[in-house]
């Protein structure tokens, strides 16, 4: 954990098998974390910040724990899988598997990102390997649409409140796709850096930030010009940026530079 | 003798338009409204830029911070059972 007040890592949690996505959940204080590699979710209580349980997805591919959402509304969690093309359900009361989303028409491929549009409660998921992102009725948990992301390979993606729309980094054709949460159509599609991976929406200037992960840059979009209005040098090439996090105390974005161990903070 | 021009415009008077007449006496005095050039347009920018770095970590990967202990949780996703 790094205390945002001093910039110092305070503690190192011992987790599971390559963790990756990671998301706080404020109805329980607790934070959940996919380990990719090992179909495993950890809970970390945040009070003593030590592992409180953990729940087996069970996937018998061996990798695929992804992207992670939580649903405010009923309290669940919401598991991308890629190996198995499936979303996985926690409850997050009792912090047990309630089920998965596997569609028989309109198959998830390879579903990366998930985010949730608390306009009309809506999952969207995107598909890696199809180009698409499923729109998900998070009550019936049933497939609403299928929309074609005009990009490559669709990874992550984050949900704009002020505007309802969802952005989606499209890894493989380095754009991001807008989509407009009320007619779940792609209104725009925005050029970037090379690769963009990470992304999410900074609520204090309303501008979205997009990790390009070859360039080692972060591509800034206005959130209602929908452009791109800045692009920050941040490690050089190849340092593979991927994670990014806005932190509303400071006002500060966190990026993750994987290759080179450190994250670097924009103020 | 002056007029208020509409918003957009300067307003420009000839030099009969200043002093005073007498009875009888007659003067032209002519207003011109002359349309105000565009002003640039700046384009908006991001305030940000790299004000610092943290080392330690290995291959992290994803974030979320939490506000009310000020904490930002990390995945190192290169090595097993490992978060900061």
């Amino acid at each position: 954990m790094i205390n945002t007040t001093t910039d110092n890592i305070d503690a190192t949690i011992p987790i599971g098998n390559n963790p990756k996505a990671i998301i706080y959940n404020p109805a329980n204080d607790l934070i959940y974390v996919t380990n990719s590699n090992s179909g495993v979710i950890s809970i970390i209580n945040t009070t003593t910040n030590l592992i409180t349980d953990t729940i087996n997805i069970g996937n018998s591919l061996g990798t695929g724990l992804f992207g992670i959402e939580i649903n405010p509304i009923n309290n669940t969690i919401y598991v991308t899988n890629r190996g198995l093309n499936i979303i996985s359900l926690i409850n997050g009361t009792s912090n047990t598997l309630m089920g998965n989303i596997s569609q028989t028409i309109g198959k998830f491929f390879s579903p990366d990102g998930i985010a949730y549009n608390y306009d009309n409660g809506n999952l969207y998921v995107t598909n890696r390997g199809s180009d698409t992102v499923s729109v998900i009725n998070s009550t019936t948990k049933t497939l609403i649409k299928i929309i074609s992301t005009d990009g490559i390979a669709p990874s992550s993606i984050i949900y704009n409140p002020v505007n309802n729309y969802l952005y989606v980094a499209n890894t493989g054709s380095d754009t991001v796709s807008v989509i407009n949460g009320t007619t779940n159509d792609v209104v725009k599609t925005i050029s970037t850096d090379a690769r963009p991976i990470g992304i999410t929406y900074n609520e204090y200037d309303g501008n979205i930030y997009v990790t390009n992960s070859i360039n080692g840059t972060v591509s800034v979009i206005d959130g209602l010009l929908n452009t791109v209005i800045d692009t920050i040098e941040v490690f050089g090439n190849n340092n593979n940026l991927t994670g990014i996090a806005f932190n509303s105390n400071n006002e500060n974005v966190y990026v993750a530079n994987t290759n080179a161990g450190s994250i670097s903070i924009l103020g | 003798m002056t007029e208020k021009g509409p918003p957009g415009y300067s307003t420009n008077y000839s030099n009969g338009c200043e002093g005073k007449i007498k009875a009888g006496q007659a003067k032209v005095c002519i207003i011109t409204n002359e349309v105000n050039p565009p002003q640039p347009v700046i384009p908006p920018q991001s305030r940000l830029s790299v004000i610092g770095t943290i080392s330690g970590f290995t291959s992290p990967y994803g974030m979320a911070f939490k506000s009310d202990n000020n904490l930002l949780y990390v995945t190192n996703s290169g090595m097993l059972n490992n978060m900061s």
